[in-house]
């Protein structure tokens, strides 16, 4: 009896030369292959097939594949130094962009501060000085002052104040005669007590103005610290930068 | 030191642990490597390459066969390897002699301890079921490679090419019959005494 291969057929075959049929599959095709010829020469064919290709010698690997420490990335040096390398090349990024970042928010800045300043001055009252105020960076307008000009202008309204107040405790003369016999009386006459600048910046005769150029001076310092503040910062980030950076440099050249 | 342990030392940065796993599978993964790819050179570089890339993903080992693990790590490669000469096409599968014509039993091939008509018949075979393998989808190649040069079992063969072993049990049946039918078109290729055997029997 002769019937067709089915590719289920091939497949039985197949796995019965490997010995991967169960029992009861193997003995049903034990039957059918031995009372069909065309199934029995199938099953002979495969077997000749797998048999030349279990025949073949196995290929000798040519050589060696043992792994160096650089072929398994095990190179200590270089392993030990990558992690500080990214670090360093991060933080010297990140300095510049803050560097960037602040001085160009900087520059902005005192380019929009004279307006301002020259603003303040135009709504105050002449009081014969200056305003306070004017931003630092000396980009500024002829209208506006640099902090050199604010604390002269501070140092100015101390002198003047000075000499109000001067001017409000000074008594009538004596008559003639009586100044000589005080005298006498008085060795060592103490000289009259300076009233403290700040009392006298807040005295009434100030007035109004005075209170305003008081703020102005506050906003002048202010000013002032912050400038400085943002100088120090700018150079802090630009050594930071620079540092790290060469380092990077270093460490990338250094694990070559 | 058995295999386990060096495995394990190995997955802690023993590199001489993992040289010597690499000594004993060596063979195996050149001889996957080979039959898949068809030549030497490109052998080697995947045998090499497996074996760096099995060392630096060692954490990725989940017990089971080593040697299964390390046959799937190989034939992954191959595969990109095939796929990337399928898209850029380079060299042939046969070296060239000095007119530019394939050399049918390549000097390479040859094992200088046999006698000349040894070597011959071998190399001849070997051509040509390298032929017949070449020419099989890479799916019924891996199978067949597996199964019936390497030796494995279905399970084992399921476990290196993650399929099932139905899958495996079907691929390499047909796979066989693809092979049959390839070495009879290559007749001249064989041997006389497969030649003779298939005559009678086929």
């Amino acid at each position: 009896m002769t019937t067709p291969i089915t590719p289920r057929d091939w497949e039985f075959l197949s796995a019965y030369l490997d010995g991967e049929l169960k029992d009861k599959e193997k003995k049903l095709l034990e039957d059918r292959v031995r009372e069909d010829d065309k199934l029995r020469l199938s099953l002979e064919s495969l077997q000749h097939v797998r048999a030349v290709l279990r025949s073949q010698p196995i290929q000798r690997a040519p050589r060696n594949f043992t792994l160096t420490p650089v072929m398994a990335g095990m190179d200590k040096g270089r392993s030990q130094a990558a992690p500080v390398f990214r670090v360093m090349r991060l933080a010297s990024v990140l300095a510049t962009i803050f560097l960037v970042v602040i001085s160009v928010g900087n520059l902005l800045a005192n380019r929009m501060q004279p307006v301002q300043v020259s603003q303040t001055f135009a709504q105050q009252p002449a009081f014969g000085m200056g305003g306070g105020g004017g931003g630092g960076g000396g980009s500024e307008s002829e209208e506006s002052l640099s902090v050199p000009e604010a604390l002269q202008v501070e140092e100015q309204i101390t002198s003047e104040v000075s000499d109000m107040a001067a001017d409000v405790l000074q008594v009538e003369p004596l008559p003639a005669g009586t100044e000589s016999e005080l005298k006498a009386a008085v060795p060592n006459p103490t000289p009259t007590p300076q009233p403290p600048v700040e009392s006298l910046r807040k005295a009434p005769e100030a007035g109004q103005p005075l209170e305003a150029e008081s703020d102005e001076i506050d906003g002048a310092q202010t000013k002032a610290s912050t400038i400085t503040f943002i100088g120090g910062l700018q150079i802090i980030l630009a050594i930071l930068a620079i540092t790290t950076g060469v380092l990077a440099v270093y460490l990338r050249q250094s694990t070559r | 030191m058995d295999e386990n342990a060096l495995i394990l030392d190995a997955s802690r940065g023993d590199l001489e642990a993992f040289n010597r796993l690499v000594l004993a599978y060596q063979d195996i993964l050149y001889n996957q490597a080979y039959r898949i790819m068809g030549d030497k050179d490109s052998a080697e570089d995947a045998t090499q390459d497996a074996f760096i890339s099995a060392f630096r993903h060692l954490s990725t080992y989940r017990g089971g066969s080593f040697k299964a693990w390390l046959l799937r790590i190989i034939t992954n490669i191959c595969y990109d390897e095939l796929r990337r000469r399928k898209r850029r096409p380079t060299s042939p599968l046969e070296p060239l002699d000095d007119n530019d014509e394939e050399v049918e039993s390549p000097s390479w091939l040859s094992d200088p301890g046999e006698r000349p008509e040894e070597a011959i018949e071998r190399n001849e075979l070997s051509n040509a079921i390298q032929l017949c393998l070449g020419n099989l989808p890479i799916e019924f190649r891996e199978v067949v490679i597996l199964v019936d040069i390497q030796e494995m079992d279905y399970a084992e063969a399921a476990s290196v090419i993650r399929t099932p072993v139905g899958t495996v049990k079907s691929r390499l049946a047909r796979a066989r019959v693809r092979m049959r039918d390839c070495l009879q078109k290559h007749r001249e290729l064989l041997p006389a005494s497969i030649r003779l055997m298939g005559e009678s029997k086929v």
